[in-house]
C-alpha cells in the first residue's frame, strides 16, 4: 500500500504538460500565444518570455504555411471549431525548418464564444523525409508505367502489322508451291521458271521484312554506343560501296571531309537507310544523290537529297511512323517494309536529334537530320 | 448543366436589391454564413461556389479556360443573366475582389456597387510595387498544399461514403467545408497568386468600397491602398480585425462596414 501510494504521488508530481512528447500551444482567436509547453519551446529554440503574449502562431510558419493558415486552416477552424492533421513547416529561432502535424480544438467561454484555440503539435521530420521518398518513387513509377504502356501499345501494333505483312508473302508462297506441285496443272518449263521467280521475290520480301524489324529493334543497342571521332568521308565511302557496288549512282558530297564526334553505329544506320531509300524509290535513268554536312554550334546538320519519285504532301508526316509504307513499289518491284525511316527517327530520338523531309513529286526529296554535338 | 447548378448558386433573402457574394481562394460560399443573417431581411442574397471550389461541378473545370480570372467573371455574368439580375452589389473576398473588378469592367451595367474585401491585384513584389511575396514563397505555398493532400483526402472520404440517412451527416457536411480537389486547388493557387490584375482596376467605374485588415499576410496594407489609388472615387476602410477573413473572424464589424457603405 505504502509503495503504490508513493508511486501515485510521484506520478502526480510529474509535469505532464511541459514534458509531454508533443508540443502544446494555446492561442487567442487572432493567433496570439498565451500558453506553450517546454517541448514546443525546445523544438522552436525559444524561451517562454520571448513567446508569451508577444508572438503569434502564424509567426511560427513559413510563408506558404502563412497563406495556408489564412485561406484554409483559420476559416475551417472558425467554421468547425476543430481541425486535424494539418501539415505545417515551423521555422525555428535558428531559421531551421521542422515539419509538424497540428491538431487544434477551440475552447469556449460560458456564452459559447471561442476564447482559446488549443493545439497539439507533433514533430514529423522523419516521417516527412519518408513521405518525400514515397512521393518521389510514386512519381518515378508513374513515369515508368506510362513508358511501359506506350511500349506495350507499340508492341501490339507491331505484332498485328507483322502478322499481316508476313502472311501476305506466305500466302503467295503457299499458292505458288501448290501450283508447282499440282500435277494436273501441267505447267510449261517457261511457266515453271516464272513461278520459281515469283517464289524467290516472295522469299526476298519476307527476308527484307525480318531484317528490317531486326534492325529496328537493334536501334536501342546502337544508341548506347560510345561517341567516337569519325572521318565522315571514309564512313560515306564505306556505305556507298556497300549499296552501290556497281557504281551506277552519282554522288555529290559537300562539306563531308570533316572529323566529327558522334555515335558511329547510329550515324551509319541512319545514312544507310536514307541512301538505300534514295536509290530504291527512284525512277530516273541516272540516280543522283547529294550529301551535305554542316558543323553548327550545338549540332551537326546532314542533308541527303535525291532526284527520285518524291513523296506526296499528305504523306510527309506519316513516313517516320513504323510500318507506314506508302504502297509505293520501288525500282526493284518490291514494296517497302515501312521500317527504315522509323528506325532512323527512333535512333535520333534516342541519341538526341531530329529528322524532317521536304519533297516535290517526281523531282525528288531532301531529308535533313540533326545530331546534337 | 446550367450555370445555376454548375456553380452551386443559392438564392435567399427578400429585397429589391441583390447582394451577390463571391468567396475567395481556399474555401467556398460557407465563408459568408456568419454575415448573411444581417442582410437576408433586406436584400435578395446570391451565393455561388467558384468553379472548382466547394460543391461546384468540378468535372467542368477546364484547366486552360480557368487559367484566367476572366473565366470566373464570365460565370458570374452568366449567373446574373440567368437570374435576370441587374444593378447588383457584388461582394468579393480576396481573389474574388479581382474577379469582381473583371465583371465591373466588362459589364458595368450589371454592377451598381462593388465591395472588395482584402483585395490584391498582384501578390508578387514588382519594382516599386509591394505585393508582399517573392515568387519562391508562392511555390512554397503550393508545396504546402501538396503536403496537405492526405488531409484533404480523409476529409473527402466520409462524403463519398456518406449515407444521407445517417445522423452524422451534419458533421460530414462540416468537414466538407474547404475541401478541394487537390489538382484544382493547386491550379487555382497558381492562377490567383502568380497573376497580375493591376490593369483591370483602372477600368472599374462602379462605386467601390475596399475593406482591409492589418496585419494581413496575404494582402499587406500597401496593397489595398494601391487598389484604392487605382480605382477612381473608391472608398477605403480599415477594419480592426486581423488576418485575411474578417467576414469570419469579425462578422459584426464587417457587417457594420458594409452597411455604412450601402446606406451612404
Amino acid at each position: 500500500m505504502c509503495e503504490s501510494g508513493d508511486l501515485e504521488l510521484q506520478i502526480r508530481d510529474i509535469d505532464i504538460y511541459n514534458t509531454a512528447p508533443c508540443g502544446f500551444l494555446s492561442s487567442l482567436p487572432d493567433g496570439k500565444i498565451v500558453k506553450i509547453n517546454d517541448t514546443l519551446l525546445q523544438i522552436m529554440g525559444l524561451n517562454r518570455i520571448q513567446v508569451l503574449n508577444k508572438m503569434y502562431f502564424q509567426e511560427f510558419l513559413n510563408t506558404g504555411g502563412k497563406i495556408y493558415y489564412e485561406t484554409h486552416y483559420m476559416p475551417k477552424l472558425i467554421q468547425q471549431k476543430v481541425i486535424k492533421e494539418i501539415n505545417f513547416q515551423f521555422i525555428t529561432h535558428n531559421k531551421e525548418k521542422t515539419a509538424v502535424l497540428v491538431n487544434t480544438v477551440s475552447a469556449f467561454n460560458s456564452e459559447g464564444e471561442v476564447i482559446l484555440n488549443n493545439s497539439a503539435i507533433v514533430d514529423i521530420s522523419q516521417r516527412k523525409l519518408y513521405e518525400q521518398e514515397l512521393l518521389l518513387s510514386k512519381e518515378k513509377s508513374k513515369a515508368l508505367s506510362t513508358e511501359l504502356g506506350k511500349r506495350n501499345q507499340q508492341l501490339e501494333n507491331y505484332a498485328r502489322i507483322v502478322t499481316h505483312d508476313i502472311k501476305v508473302p506466305l500466302a503467295n508462297i503457299t499458292g505458288i508451291l501448290n501450283m508447282l506441285t499440282d500435277e494436273d496443272a501441267k505447267l510449261s518449263g517457261e511457266e515453271q521458271e516464272q513461278y520459281l521467280g515469283l517464289l524467290g521475290t516472295s522469299f526476298q520480301n519476307l527476308n527484307d521484312l525480318v531484317d528490317s524489324i531486326f534492325d529496328y529493334y537493334q536501334t536501342d543497342k546502337l544508341s548506347r554506343d560510345k561517341l567516337t571521332e569519325i572521318d565522315l568521308e571514309q564512313l560515306l565511302t564505306d556505305i556507298i560501296s556497300l549499296i552501290d557496288a556497281e557504281r551506277k549512282v552519282k554522288f555529290n558530297l559537300v562539306g563531308t571531309s570533316v572529323l566529327i564526334k558522334t555515335n558511329k553505329g547510329a550515324l551509319k544506320q541512319i545514312l544507310l537507310n536514307l541512301l538505300v531509300n534514295a536509290i530504291k524509290y527512284n525512277d530516273k535513268s541516272i540516280v543522283k544523290i547529294g550529301i551535305v554536312c554542316k558543323v553548327l554550334n550545338d549540332h551537326y546538320l546532314f542533308e541527303v537529297s535525291d532526284n527520285g519519285v518524291g513523296i506526296k504532301n499528305e504523306n510527309l508526316k506519316k513516313i517516320f511512323t513504323l510500318f507506314s509504307t506508302l504502297n509505293t513499289i520501288d525500282r526493284f518491284k518490291n514494296q517497302g517494309t515501312g521500317v527504315g525511316l522509323a528506325s532512323a527517327k527512333r535512333i535520333l530520338d534516342q541519341i538526341g536529334g531530329d529528322i524532317s523531309v521536304t519533297s516535290e513529286m517526281s523531282k525528288g526529296s531532301t531529308f535533313s537530320f540533326t545530331i546534337n554535338r | 448543366m446550367g450555370v445555376i447548378k454548375r456553380n452551386n448558386v443559392k438564392v435567399s433573402g427578400e429585397g429589391i436589391k441583390t447582394l451577390f457574394f463571391v468567396h475567395g481562394y481556399g474555401c467556398d460560399q460557407n465563408m459568408w454564413r456568419f454575415i448573411l443573417p444581417a442582410f437576408e431581411n433586406r436584400f435578395k442574397v446570391v451565393l455561388i461556389d467558384l468553379l472548382g471550389s466547394g460543391d461546384s461541378d468540378v468535372d467542368a473545370y477546364d484547366f486552360d479556360k480557368y487559367s484566367s480570372l476572366e473565366a470566373h467573371a464570365d460565370d458570374i455574368i452568366a449567373v446574373c443573366e440567368e437570374l435576370s439580375l441587374n444593378q447588383i452589389i457584388l461582394v468579393g473576398h480576396s481573389v474574388s475582389s479581382m474577379i469582381g473588378a473583371h465583371v465591373a469592367a466588362k459589364r458595368g451595367d450589371l454592377i451598381d456597387k462593388l465591395i472588395m474585401i482584402c483585395p490584391s491585384p498582384k501578390y508578387i513584389n514588382d519594382g516599386d510595387y509591394v505585393g508582399g511575396f517573392e515568387e519562391a514563397q508562392i511555390q512554397e505555398m503550393v508545396d504546402t498544399l501538396e503536403s496537405n493532400y492526405l488531409g484533404w483526402s480523409s476529409a473527402i472520404t466520409p462524403v463519398i461514403m456518406g449515407n444521407p440517412k445517417r445522423p452524422e451527416l451534419t458533421k460530414e457536411l462540416e468537414t466538407s467545408f474547404c475541401r478541394n480537389v487537390p489538382e484544382i486547388a493547386k491550379h487555382f493557387a497558381r492562377v490567383t497568386f502568380l497573376g497580375d490584375e493591376r490593369e483591370i482596376l483602372g477600368k472599374v467605374s462602379s462605386k467601390t468600397l475596399i475593406l482591409y485588415c492589418h496585419p494581413d499576410v496575404i494582402s499587406p496594407k500597401e496593397v489595398p491602398q494601391y487598389v484604392h489609388r487605382s480605382i477612381l472615387g473608391s472608398s477605403i476602410s480599415m477594419l480592426k480585425a486581423e488576418g485575411h477573413c474578417p467576414q469570419m473572424s469579425a462578422p459584426e464589424e464587417t457587417i457594420a462596414a458594409i452597411n455604412e457603405f450601402l446606406l451612404n
